[in-house]
């Protein structure tokens, strides 16, 4: 099979050739458009939001969705679209920030264990697999029974237990890119290894990375979710979007299911707009979809 | 006048490891006690085919690669015993450049930053890092706005004029060149040849030159190593290697070697090796060439020694009447 | 064209021209109005350097370009039109008829199949009357052919039990096995080590000898060219721009891009260091961004200014049996 990439020329720039890949991918964008609409929703949730937070109307009771309550009330009469909201912004911000904390935990152990190899290598990956080989929900729900059961405290454990699949990722990256012979060019011109790991091999791990990032925000939203449902994780006074499934777990063949579905949708539609976010960056990074050889390469 | 570089015995063994356990079966010696010496100013040739090991022995010279023993002596100072202060000194005096241009420059940075990377860590030419880069670009015969590319952006001939500027940024003595025009197109190639003299004219170069491509190393070389299975089999000045080669293999190997010119190719007569390269496992005792060799008596079952005949270094019991 | 016309054409390419479709919309003509022609026993050399379209060529004689490929022209083989003709009838032709030997042995050749199994296929395709014992036996044949020692014990082997130059050896004897008319050699042995590439080629030459197939050796080593072939094709941005017997094209010189191309070759025979090596000025153009008029004249030092840069030059005699598409060869024509 004859390339053709190999006869037409690139003229662009590595960054702007990324950003034409990723525009490509059409779910990528939707998903990021919708990824950015619910983030701007939830935290702008004081602007955005119809009524004010946890506002209480007894009376009224729980009411399907109308064009007053766009979807709905609940239990105590407070305006779910609201609440949904509110709870918007724990849900999300736990998911981002268990994303970031693992990935910068797997990213560690990654390049190390990666670039030492050695017992280096070894001690970091028999660990991992100790943290893989654990299962995960019941160790999170005995770990929050005993540290409490703030945002916090879940951040902090669930971090903790989800960089293993990154830093698996990472080592084997860092393992091909290490015998890279621009890595050996480097070491040639005198640079020591810190300044090896910290100029080339990272740089060269941004795709990598940025993928991960997106695939741990979805995982992260799910585990929450779950923990949260299972009275595990958050819990009241904060709302989350998996405590308010918790909540209404009972309701389904009732009247009131609806306040099941709205929760769940939401987590349906952040997980989705994520996971193609991350198709996207990952398609956009894939070095075979572009640039190709140059001229005055003999095959060999 | 003492050689700039000098290898003294160097040996380089790889364990090869099997089994459930990977434990330790065998070894392998990529490099099988070589001893090579170098003048300012000279190209030193090292050829031949895939396994002989003249790779490792490039990388070796530039401390890549830890040998096993022997020792690689820079002006006299051996580089095993430096502590890596020294070493890192010592990187300044010797540098390499890679064979493909395109794996050795990272695909991230910009030329400009892969040209400024040496003199930054090194601390050379503060406050006039960007006057030095187009010096070197200059140099190099790449034209400025080069800098502000990225490597997928140039072309195979101007990637390796960015690999030789590299190694020019520290201001090397020696350079050792590992196959560095073999994935270029011979238009191509006959640029950065002809580059590599005029540097070597200039600034007074030594070079390692390693390559496959007999006729290419007879045109830079003053002087020729012929390696085989870890070993030097041959080494004098070029000219008397390739017109009066002494030993079998080397005359093997040069009469393999197509010209273009079908007239010569026509009356030349040709030597077919019987057979393929020993594998490393499994080397026959003594001569590692005698299992091809057309001359071989049971004389060639202990390792011949590099006997210098008047310059002319050869390990052959039965090398061609000089 | 450059041809003795009493000896039978095998191969007729004709004004081949292979356009690309691209995604981008950036369309152009990778190949334009390429011929060439083989006659039988002889062998062509198609040199090139990388990016001159060589290997395109091949795959538009072999059917197998990409699906964004559209040919123009005529392809005759043995006086059948292969552009556009059925799959069915290419598969018919290929194997059989004409051969091709790929550059890298080690993935042409299936690593889970025993050497002998896959030469025995290539024959039982096209023929299917010989029973297993009569296709091990004539494997057997085939790797004794080509050179391989003890061909009785090997034809067993798998393609990873054999070195580089073995595989090499066992993918022209699965390429003839069926003594094709036509064999094409696309960089047989630019992966080798030069004592193996001897050898290989020397193996070629056998194979030639005792078949009497043709041969179109592609390759970028003028020396292989001309240690092998009759006649040669030079290629340069898609065009063929010199054709001729090899002694014409490497003595009597008549396009300037094969004249620097041999001054540019350092020489196994020239004295070290006796002169810099003549470089070509600036740099092959992509096939997708030719310059107008001659593909050459950017880099040509005797290009005339307002004939080389406006007209594409046609093809011109420069001799016996000898072709060049430049237009100052016309100029010597006319002389």
């Amino acid at each position: 099979m004859i390339e053709i990439n190999a006869v037409a020329q690139s003229p662009s720039n590595g960054r702007s050739k990324f950003l034409q890949r990723f525009l490509r991918h059409r779910l990528a964008l939707l998903g990021g458009l919708v990824l950015l609409v619910l983030f701007i929703a939830c935290f702008g949730a004081p602007i955005f939001a119809p009524f004010p937070r946890n506002k209480q109307d007894l009376l009224l009771g729980p009411v399907p969705p109308s064009l007053e309550h766009l979807l709905g009330t609940d239990d105590l009469g407070r305006d779910y679209f609201t609440e949904i909201l509110y709870a918007g912004q724990v849900s999300l911000l736990l998911a981002l920030s268990v994303a970031l904390i693992s990935t910068a935990i797997g990213v560690l152990v990654g390049v190390v264990a990666g670039y030492k190899s050695g017992w280096v290598d070894n001690l970091f990956m028999r660990i991992t697999d100790l943290f893989l080989v654990v299962p995960a929900i019941a160790l999170l729900a005995l770990a929050l029974q005993g540290l409490g059961r703030s945002p916090f405290s879940i951040v902090v454990v669930l971090s903790l237990l989800g960089w293993t699949y990154i830093a698996r990722v990472v080592r084997g990256q860092v393992l091909s890119l290490r015998e890279r012979e621009f890595i050996d060019a480097a070491r040639v011109i005198g640079a020591k290894d810190r300044h090896i790991i910290w100029k080339h091999v990272l740089p060269n791990l941004g795709g990598v990375i940025a993928v991960n990032v997106a695939l741990a925000v979805a995982s992260a939203i799910i585990v929450e979710s779950t923990l949260s449902f299972l009275g595990f994780g958050v819990q009241p006074p904060e709302t989350s979007w998996g405590n308010m499934l918790s909540q209404a777990s009972g309701l389904i063949g009732t009247s009131k299911v609806y306040l099941l579905y709205f929760p769940g949708l939401f987590i349906l539609i952040a997980v989705l707009a994520v996971n193609f976010v991350g198709d996207g960056l990952r398609d956009a990074l894939d070095p075979r979809s572009g640039s190709g050889n140059s001229q005055g390469r003999k095959r060999r | 006048m003492s050689p700039i570089l000098e290898v003294r015995d160097l040996v380089k063994e790889y364990p090869v490891r099997a089994g459930l356990l990977r434990r330790q079966t065998n070894t392998v010696k990529a490099v099988n006690g070589i001893s090579l010496s170098l003048e300012r100013g000279k190209t030193l040739g090292l050829v031949g085919e895939t396994g002989c090991g003249k790779s490792t022995v490039g990388r070796c010279l530039v401390n890549l690669v830890a040998p096993t023993s022997g020792s690689v002596l820079l002006d006299g100072e051996d580089l095993s015993k430096m502590t890596s202060k020294e070493l890192r000194a010592a990187r300044r005096r010797i540098q390499l450049v890679f064979q493909d241009p395109y794996a050795s420059l990272d695909p991230r940075q910009s030329i400009g930053s892969i040209l400024v990377e040496p003199l930054r860590l090194h601390k050379l030419a503060q406050g006039q890092e960007n006057q030095r880069v187009s010096e070197l670009a200059d140099l190099v015969g790449l034209s400025q706005s080069v800098l502000e590319q990225y490597p997928h952006e140039l072309s195979g001939g101007q990637r390796q004029r960015v690999g030789i500027a590299r190694a020019l940024a520290l201001e090397p003595e020696i350079i050792v060149l590992d196959e560095p025009v073999s994935a270029l197109d011979v238009s191509v190639q006959a640029g950065v040849l002809n580059l590599l003299d005029e540097l070597q004219e200039q600034l007074n170069l030594a070079y390692v030159f390693i390559a496959h491509d007999l006729s290419v190393v007879r045109h830079i070389s003053h002087e020729v190593a012929v390696m085989y299975m870890g070993r030097i089999i041959e080494q004098v000045s070029t000219d008397k290697l390739y017109e009066t080669p002494l030993h079998p293999y080397t005359k093997a190997l040069i009469s393999a070697v197509p010209v273009p010119d079908p007239r010569i190719e026509r009356t030349r007569q040709r030597i077919l090796l019987e057979g393929d390269l020993p594998s490393p496992l499994n080397l026959p005792v003594g001569c590692s060439f005698r299992s091809r060799c057309w001359k071989s008596t049971e004389l060639c079952a202990t390792v011949p020694s590099l006997i210098a005949y008047d310059d002319h270094g050869v390990a052959c019991h039965h090398p061609e009447k000089p | 064209m450059t041809h003795d016309s009493t000896n039978e054409i095998l191969l007729e390419v004709k004004d081949l021209s292979v356009f690309f479709r691209m995604r981008d919309g950036e369309d152009f003509y990778a190949i334009r109005n390429l011929s060439l022609n083989i006659a039988r026993g002889e062998s062509l050399g198609v040199v090139g350097e990388s990016g001159s379209g060589k290997s395109l060529t091949s795959a538009a004689i072999m059917g197998l370009l990409p699906a964004n490929a559209d040919v123009s022209g005529s392809i005759r083989f043995l006086g059948e039109e292969l552009i556009g003709a059925k799959e069915s009838e290419l598969r018919k032709l290929r194997g059989k008829r004409l051969a091709v030997i790929a550059q890298d042995a080690l993935t042409a050749l299936n690593p889970v199949q025993t050497v002998g199994k896959q030469i025995a296929e290539a024959i039982s395709v096209h023929d299917n009357s010989l029973t297993r014992a009569e296709l091990r036996s004539r494997a057997v044949e085939l790797l004794d052919l080509v050179g391989i020692s003890q061909p009785e014990t090997r034809v067993d082997s798998y393609p990873h039990e054999f070195s580089g130059g073995m595989r090499q050896r066992a993918l022209i004897a699965m390429s003839v096995a069926n003594e094709p008319d036509l064999i094409i050699a696309d960089e047989p042995t630019t992966a080798l080590d030069v004592t193996v590439q001897a050898q290989i080629l020397d193996v070629l030459k056998r194979i030639q000898d005792r078949t009497s197939s043709s041969l179109m050796l592609i390759t970028h080593d003028l020396g292989v060219i001309a240690g092998f072939a009759n006649r040669v094709a030079v290629m340069y941005s898609g065009d063929v721009i010199e054709e001729g017997g090899v002694d014409s094209v490497f003595y009597e010189t008549a396009h300037p891009y094969t004249r620097g191309l041999l001054g540019s070759l350092p020489r196994l025979d020239a004295r070290n260091r006796s002169e810099p090596l003549y470089r070509i000025p600036g740099f092959q153009p992509s096939l997708a961004q030719r310059p107008e008029g001659c593909s050459f004249h950017p880099r040509c030092s005797i290009a005339v200014a307002g004939r080389c840069d406006t007209d594409i030059p046609i093809v011109h005699r420069a001799g016996p049996e000898h072709v060049a598409r430049c237009h100052l060869v016309e100029d010597q024509e006319a002389n």
